[in-house]
């Protein structure tokens, strides 16, 4: 015991002393969750600057435009007289979508005819796009169903209920657990998981690459220290940092705390168990980098699981922050119970056996 | 040209002989490039599993469904017979939404009153959130319609005397760019070159770092006649051109694998690439500059290299952010990079737009220069030799 403690003391005395591992596993996980979750803070887009063509010039399409403006999610920032121009300004990202209203508009809306408002709405920008497409598609159609429940009380008295008949059908959505549909809310969970697995196995990495096997005490000694090290960074990145950002918060926090604390286990197991394959101290950093996106991207997150192959979803199930970005934003975001994410704790014990046992054995042969 | 020589072949030795710089400049790039042609695919998301209740059992209520079922890109559970069940099954993760037809959904429309449908949608995942969104409402539409003439019809009103009736304004949307609304042409385009500058960067910094960490930089220097500038041209030079093979190498995967268009200047996409991998070539050297460290250098590097990723607007667009992190996002090479793929890639823009990216990112290329003099007086001093 004595031997471990004094491993524990001494692996946190070189990592406070080593500027680079004290950059990746103290300064990294506070700076990449703050910057992360302040650069999606805003959650949703607003204010999408659009330009109007306008070559109808009657009070119908000015109605119509004083109607698109009057939202909070985008804003004629430019009218202009042709598509030539309008276009000019979506190639300069001046504006990210062009409302055309033809000439003939108000004249075909008062002559029984049907008329027509074009939209070219630049795909480069996926959320843009959504935002811009979602509102702009509610305005017109309430628009086109005012214009219709007019016609049909001027035109077709047969009918008993002229609004129903224009709109039939009610369709309510509800987007349950980030209301919003907010980036942040959807996405900063998962980063969060993925920065505690990233720091630690590169800061674990770097401590102990270079040295094929430690005993088991100097083993059991570092993972302490690492776990020590934190348990104040799980606290901040998953308490201080979620409330600060307004991160979904529906689970119990008894859950989520035990949840937490199985998955930096593993992670620690993980990172111990793998550690082995470094053979300098800067290897690690020059080869771990790039496989956050990779890892993120095969958790299911960002690309939905569904769309994927399955073996290369089932590849991902060997990293710890696979199941547990499922199974922590279940619980935390969607007020899962522990046994709606049986299958995510599970794995994670499986990891908790497989690699802790990688770890003991090649201790053991030391 | 004899010093050139012997420098390049130097750089190639290493290549050739150490693990880690084969593993940077080749097997990972190709390794990254596999990955995400295998992940993405053919870039449609589709079978996003959903429960559909109906409470109603008629024959407009099978109507619609089979309105849902037309779409490929949901795959329609037949576990889920209630409400209670099917939210489980969301926070199960087994089904992405639930649309509930409810009691009386025929009998409202016949009667002339309207009639409700219900979609819960799960938010935690906003790629399968939209496609689920956009599916119900279509749906919706096309039933909408089918129901409108109906009753046109059972009111006595042929077509097509009730085409401008029932749709008095129509709506008609054109996606630019990206007409297909392809996942994988959106995200393609974005992941594999930020791979390539992750991992030109940590090549770039090893490859100067590691002559402070072996203290081998005065032999280095040595054959450049101590001229530091010819040293890092030979240096850069393997690492830039495996960095363009690689390059060359995405091109033909968006375009002949991925079947992404190239709608503009193909010469321009290819030059800023290289200025790109140029780019984070420079600032590499500059950070080993600043520290005389390679282990704070490769932290500093790659947390700047992966953090280019949100600030370049592609997922959360910039224009969306507090104001700072607007400024703050043009401080990335990749920010303008991506600028100039979304023109020549998607829109085949006009070069001319794509011009002042392109300045931006060789003011990246060039500025980094300024910390020359004081690397050379690091790698110069024998105190910051093996210094770990």
């Amino acid at each position: 015991m004595k031997r471990i403690y004094d491993e524990v003391v001494s692996t946190l005395r070189r990592i406070g002393h080593d500027e680079g591992i004290l950059l990746v596993m103290v300064g990294a996980p506070l700076i990449y969750a703050t910057i992360y979750s302040a650069a999606y803070a805003p959650e949703v887009i607003r204010e999408v600057p659009i330009a109007w063509v306008d070559l109808s010039h009657s009070p119908e399409s000015r109605s119509l435009a004083q109607k698109v403006a009057g939202g909070s999610a985008c804003r004629i920032a430019y009218a202009v007289p042709d598509l030539e121009e309008a276009r000019h300004l979506l190639y300069a990202r001046e504006v990210y979508g062009i409302v055309f209203i033809p000439p003939n508009f108000a004249e075909q809306i008062n002559g029984l005819q049907q008329s027509s408002v074009t939209l070219f709405l630049d795909g480069g920008y996926f959320l843009i796009y959504r935002a811009l497409y979602s509102y702009l598609a509610t305005m017109l159609t309430s628009e086109r169903i005012r214009v219709e429940v007019a016609r049909l009380i001027d035109h077709t008295p047969s009918f008993e209920s002229p609004v129903t008949n224009a709109y039939p059908l009610d369709e309510v959505q509800r987007t349950l657990f980030n209301p919003i549909t907010g980036y942040g809310s959807y996405v900063d969970p998962a980063i969060l998981i993925l920065i505690l697995q990233q720091t630690l196995w590169l800061g674990i990495g770097m401590l102990r690459a270079g040295k094929k096997t430690y005993a088991l005490w100097e083993t059991a000694g570092q993972g302490i220290a690492v776990v020590l090290l934190y348990l104040p960074t799980t606290l901040w990145l998953f308490a201080v940092n979620s409330q600060l950002f307004y991160l979904p918060n529906n689970g119990s926090p008894l859950s989520v705390m035990l949840f937490l604390l199985l998955y930096l286990l593993v992670v620690v197991l993980f990172a111990l168990a793998t550690s082995r394959f470094f053979r300098f101290r800067e290897e690690p950093l020059l080869l771990l980098f790039w496989c956050s996106i990779p890892l993120l991207m095969i958790s299911g997150v960002s690309f939905p699981q569904e769309s994927m192959p399955s073996w290369l979803y089932a590849i991902g199930r060997v990293f710890p922050s696979s199941p547990a970005i499922e199974g922590y934003i279940r619980l935390r975001s969607m007020g899962a119970s522990c046994y709606e994410i049986r299958e995510e704790i599970i794995l994670l014990f499986v990891q908790l056996l497989l690699y802790g046992m990688v770890v003991i054995r090649s201790a053991i042969k030391k | 040209m004899s010093g050139y020589k012997a420098l390049l072949k130097r750089e190639i030795r290493y290549l050739r002989y150490d693990r880690t710089s084969r593993l940077l400049q080749v097997w990972l790039p190709l390794a990254a490039m596999l990955f995400f042609v295998v992940l993405f695919g053919d870039g449609v998301i589709r079978s996003i599993s959903v429960a559909v209740i109906d409470e109603d059992h008629t024959d407009l209520s099978r109507a619609f469904e089979q309105e849902l079922d037309l779409s490929k890109r949901l795959q329609i559970e037949a576990d889920y017979t209630t409400f209670v069940a099917a939210e489980r099954g969301i926070r199960e993760e087994r089904i992405s939404a639930v649309i509930v037809i409810p009691d009386q959904f025929a009998a409202h429309l016949i009667q002339g009153q309207r009639a409700t449908i219900f979609t819960a949608i799960s938010g935690t995942n906003l790629s399968t959130e939209g496609q689920v969104s956009a599916v119900v409402e279509e749906a919706a539409d096309a039933f909408t319609s089918k129901w409108q003439l109906q009753r046109f019809e059972e009111n006595g009103i042929q077509p097509p005397a009730t085409q401008p009736t029932l749709c008095p304004i129509c709506i008609r949307s054109h996606t630019l760019f990206n007409p297909s609304l392809n996942y994988g042409t959106y995200l393609a385009p974005v992941f594999l070159p930020m791979m390539l500058i992750i991992l030109t960067s940590m090549a770039t910094i090893y490859a100067v770092g590691r002559e402070l960490k072996y203290g081998t930089s005065d032999e280095w220097l040595a054959g450049a006649d101590y001229r530091l500038s010819k040293a890092l041209i030979c240096k850069m030079a393997p690492i830039i051109v495996s960095g363009m093979v690689m390059v060359i190498l995405m091109i033909i995967l968006w375009h002949y694998i991925m079947a992404i268009p190239i709608h503009g200047s193909l010469f321009w996409l290819l030059c800023s690439s290289w200025l790109l991998l140029a780019a984070y070539q420079s600032i590499g050297v500059m950070l080993v500059a600043i520290t005389g460290n390679m282990r704070l250098a490769l932290s500093l590097g790659g947390g700047y290299a992966v953090l280019a990723f949100t600030f370049s607007g592609m997922t959360f667009p910039a224009i969306a952010m507090w104001q700072p992190f607007r400024v703050l996002s043009n401080l990335f090479p990749f920010t303008h990079y991506m600028e100039i793929v979304v023109d020549q890639l998607l829109r085949g823009a006009p070069v001319r737009y794509s011009f002042s990216a392109t300045c931006s990112l060789l003011s990246f290329v060039l500025l980094p220069w300024v910390t020359i003099p004081r690397l050379k007086s690091i790698l110069t001093d024998p105190k910051y030799r093996g210094r770990l």
